[in-house]
């Protein structure tokens, strides 16, 4: 026993120093293992052997460590922060061939001292082996693979050593060096011409010249790193910097330029300077090609998709520069063939439209163009239109939200060409002529049997991952009007806020020139059918009877044979009158008031010699929808104004007096002093007129100005909408206050009521005018009758007060 | 004109919840609807009337009590039931709400000579409430349903008028 433990200090005690020291005396530590082994300790020899070997290693390592952080300081100088992009190392100046050269050197000695003591191992184990040939099969096992075993445990010391992320960021930091040193190179040299080239054979031809041994140190570093068998940590690095060097690159080179064809110019540079760069990075040899092979797709894949993120992110941009961003959009379309980006592309681009587009403060228009382009360019991308359809329905859900979302899409379709946005709606209404949206049916026969032949050689499954909420088959993405149009799933909605939009239009004419109109027309009748335009059609022709008729009438003299007897029959140069056929207008606005006995003269010669010729047919006038141009004389200057028949009747109430009350003036009118005030503020804001009001009297007086006046604006005119929608409401309950009388009639007999079964008596009991309200507008009307005191409201019945 | 036109087309929709009773009832309601028009064109007077529920023959009349008179502050609730014979038969009308009148007695039933042999189909809802609204100022104690209130009333003015306001202010029906 003595004699073992004997043998095994001295083994302890020879391979300590032996491998510390680098394994040259092989000989005393074979003797020491010979004896061991002799002494039957052949199974404890190969551990320990391997713990000193670890040991003299860590030993090493510890002694390395002060240069590797060294030469990780030298390369984090000149690399720089990631986070800055790489502009600090410009300043620095290239990376230091001393600090690549101490690189090397560490690298190749670690390498030596490993690879040497795992041979001293290898070669002691076989000696053990041939010494012993009796021994048990693990026991075998673990001296075979010692040198292996060693290799492994090396590789974790040295990246234990550093700590594994340092080593990576070390490799990374210097990767990343040379691969710079080379892309500017390259650069240089495409701005340099084609001089010098491959003047280095070190990169076979394919790169741009280096000076000659840059690409040594290099290969050396990576061909290290293998034989470390760190292989897997240099991987990592250099494929973190080729993505790092080829983000940066697309971001610095094309971001934010739409009109231009950003993926084919990354997909050539991803083939040039990275791939030179790994076919030194990586082994040589046969392998060699088929690695680079794999890398070029894993480059060309990664390139597609962070061109496809970074046009992703500005999709809402893009969009907004249709059509001159087309470009952009072609890469986006190429970039989602190419990966399964759709999902990411529908979620950021509704986000983007969601924050940038669908808030109180865009303009419905704006929204409207927005949609319109984004329609056009989601049909180059994906012309299934499933992806509209994922995009596009937050827009329109927004859009139906809107009030004025079909008067601004019929006003697009309509406008004047001075509007360059909404006029290329209008051009979009032209250009849709080829694909009216109902399609006869029974138009059957060889040529459509062709066409859809033709449609279904062209059918492409829709995207898998784009939405599969929604069956696409019969979209058709690029028929921007039916989409709009669609926004409200009917055409009706849009057909009568068309039709008065229509009316609006031809009422405030005075030429009676509507062509554009009618063209418009023609092109709405061919997207939706002749039958559903013909109230619209009716009202062209009207205003064109008008003119003809006007002429007609407007050349009946005074003195004509049945008009000979009529007394008070005055010039009518002045007037022109548009004639509607009133069951196909849309419900006009009416507004009582009294017109001027000039005017009335006026109208009722007019409708004289209209009856004259037309007769047994008569002429009703619609005194407020008129317009009457107006030349004021006051003091020296002379203004023109182009006003509504209300306002000019006011002014002519001025010819005859200097000055009116209110209550006089609004009584010669026939309306509400309120009203009329309304309509005063007009004339008083443009200096015309002004207001008095006398102490103890609470309606005004107006007075003409015998100089214009120009001074604050006064309040109360009230804007044009509200008095509008205020109109609405007020015609409302006037036509509910007709049945008044029945609401006090019911409630003077019956205590109390509630309101569900005062509409059902109503229903049922009154004819006059036949009651056609609803629940809610009863329920508004009687809120109004308490809010008048004229009633009360407890728990849900109405009684009758006082 | 435009009125007249209006109330010929109504019977049709006035006729309709009473599709049940006989065919010619179509006169009937047109003329009941027309005394419902006029009746709420012509508001105030202190009378009032209106179809009680789904059906116009049978109505709910409001009568308030004349000014100046025992029955002044007092609004009287009555029914009024009409058949298919009106306005050749006068309705059947009575007080729902309890009334102390020489000629009202205590089931509210009215002794009055143009609801009974003096009828006329010149007569309408109006009339008859008027009618009534008079009777109340002006009780014909000849013939009475209420023997204590035609001997109060010529004799003891203050306790008749305690006991109208007693009689009015008792339940009430619903």
């Amino acid at each position: 026993m003595a004699a073992a433990a004997a043998a095994w200090a001295r083994l302890q005690q020879v391979s300590t120093a032996q491998l510390g020291s680098g394994g040259s005396g092989g000989a005393l530590l074979a003797e020491a293992v010979d004896s061991a082994t002799a002494q039957g300790l052949a199974s404890l020899v190969p551990a320990q052997l391997l713990g000193a070997a670890s040991a003299a290693l860590q030993a090493r390592l510890a002694q390395l460590r002060g240069m590797l952080a060294a030469i990780d300081e030298g390369l984090a100088a000149s690399v720089g922060d990631e986070a800055n992009e790489g502009d600090g190392g410009e300043e620095q100046g290239g990376l230091r061939a001393e600090v690549e050269a101490s690189l090397v050197e560490v690298l190749r000695e670690l390498c030596a001292a490993v690879e040497s003591a795992a041979e001293l191992l290898s070669q002691l184990c076989e000696r053990i082996l041939r010494a012993q040939p009796v021994l048990a099969p693990a026991d075998r096992a673990v001296l075979l693979s010692a040198g292996h075993r060693f290799h492994r445990q090396a590789a974790a010391a040295v990246a234990g050593a550093q700590g594994g992320r340092d080593w990576a960021g070390l490799l990374y930091r210097y990767y990343w060096h040379k691969l710079r040193e080379l892309s500017r190179a390259a650069e240089a040299q495409q701005e340099g011409g084609l001089d010098g080239m491959a003047a280095d054979g070190e990169l076979g031809g394919h790169g741009p010249a280096m000076p000659p041994g840059w690409a040594r140190p290099l290969q050396d570093v990576a061909a290290l790193m293998r034989r470390l068998g760190l292989e897997a940590l240099s991987e990592e690095a250099y494929a973190a910097v080729v993505c790092r060097h080829l983000r940066e690159r697309l971001v610095n080179h094309a971001a934010r330029s739409f009109d231009q064809r950003m993926l084919d110019p990354a997909l050539r540079y991803a083939a040039s300077t990275p791939v030179t760069f790994l076919r030194l990075v990586l082994p040589e040899g046969r392998a060699s090609e088929a690695a680079l092979e794999h890398w070029g797709q894993r480059l060309s894949y990664y390139v597609y998709e962070t061109v496809g993120s970074l046009r992703i992110g500005d999709m809402f941009d893009i969009v907004v520069d249709y059509p001159d961003s087309l470009p952009a959009i072609e890469d986006i379309r190429d970039c989602l063939q190419n990966t399964n980006l759709h999902r990411k592309f529908v979620a950021v681009f509704r986000k983007a439209l969601q924050d940038r587009l669908l808030h109180p403060g865009a303009a419905t228009s704006d929204i409207i163009q927005q949609y319109v382009s984004a329609i056009k360019a989601l049909a180059h991308i994906d012309p299934a239109g499933a992806m509209l359809g994922a995009v596009g329905g937050p827009i329109r859900a927004y859009l139906r939200q809107r009030r004025d979302t079909i008067r601004c899409v019929v006003t697009m379709l309509t406008a004047d060409e001075e509007d360059a946005a909404a006029a290329s709606l209008h051009a979009e209404l032209g250009n849709a002529e080829a694909a009216p949206q109902d399609c006869d049916s029974d138009f059957e026969g060889a040529e459509a049997d062709a066409a859809a032949l033709r449609e279904a050689e062209r059918w492409e499954p829709d995207p898998v991952d784009a939405d599969p909420s929604r069956a696409s088959s019969a979209a058709q993405a690029g028929d921007v009007i039916s989409k709009l149009v669609g926004i409200y799933g009917s055409k009706e909605l849009f057909i009568s806020e068309y039709r008065s939009m229509l009316a609006d239009r031809l009422l405030a004419k005075c030429d009676y020139d509507c062509d554009r109109e009618l063209r418009t027309l023609e092109l709405l009748k061919v997207r939706f059918g002749e039958g559903n335009l013909h109230n619209a059609e009716v009202m062209l022709k009207d205003l064109a009877d008008s003119k003809r008729i006007n002429t007609n009438v407007k050349s009946v003299p005074n003195t004509a044979t049945p008009l000979r007897r009529r007394r008070g029959l005055v010039d009518i140069h002045g007037l022109s009158a548009t004639i509607l056929s009133q069951l196909f207008w849309p419900q006009l606005p009416t507004e009582e008031f009294n017109l001027p006995p000039e005017v009335s003269a006026m109208l009722s010669t007019y409708g004289a010699k209209y009856r004259s010729l037309k007769a047994p047919r008569k002429l009703q006038w619609k005194p407020n929808l008129g317009s009457v141009q107006l030349e004021l004389t006051i003091g020296e200057q002379t203004l023109e104004f182009n006003v509504s028949p209300f306002h000019a009747s006011v002014l002519m109430h001025f010819h005859t007096r200097p000055e009116w009350p209110a209550a006089e003036l609004a009584e010669r009118m026939g309306v509400p002093p309120d009203m009329l005030r309304r309509k005063v503020v007009f004339w008083i804001n443009q200096g015309v007129l002004s207001e008095s009001r006398a102490p103890g009297h609470a309606l005004p007086v107006y007075r003409r100005n015998e100089q214009l006046q120009t001074g604050p604006a006064v309040g109360g005119e009230q804007q044009e909408g509200m008095e509008l929608e205020e109109g609405g409401a007020d015609q409302e309950h006037q036509e509910m206050a007709a049945y008044e009388p029945f609401v006090m009639g019911m409630l003077t007999n019956f205590d109390a009521l509630p309101l569900d079964r005062v509409h059902n008596m109503l229903k049922m009991f009154v004819s006059d005018p036949p009651y056609d309200k609803s629940l809610d507008q009863l329920g508004a009307y009687m809120a109004r009758l308490v809010a008048q005191e004229k009633l009360s409201l407890e728990g849900g019945q109405y009684r009758k007060r006082g | 004109m435009n009125t007249a036109a209006r109330t010929a087309a109504s019977p049709a929709k006035g006729g309709a919840p009473d599709a049940s009773r006989p065919l010619d009832t179509g006169a009937v309601t047109k003329r009941l609807q027309q005394e419902l028009m006029s009746l709420m064109a012509s508001s105030g007077d202190g009378v009032s009337a209106f179809p009680a529920g789904d059906s116009l023959f049978d109505w709910v009349g409001t009568i308030n009590g004349a000014e100046g008179t025992a029955y002044e502050g007092c609004t009287f609730r009555l029914s009024l039931r009409f058949t298919s014979e009106y306005p050749f038969k006068p309705p059947a009308v009575r007080f729902e709400t309890p009334c102390f009148h020489p000629n009202v007695d205590t089931y509210g039933n009215i002794c009055l000579d143009i609801l009974k042999d003096k009828w006329s189909a010149a007569y309408s809802v109006k009339t008859i409430l008027q009618s009534i609204q008079s009777l109340l100022a002006d009780p014909n104690v000849d013939s009475p349903l209420n023997a204590h209130a035609a001997k109060l009333w010529a004799v003891n003015d203050a306790e008749y008028r305690a006991l109208v306001q007693k009689t009015y202010a008792g339940p009430r029906p619903a």
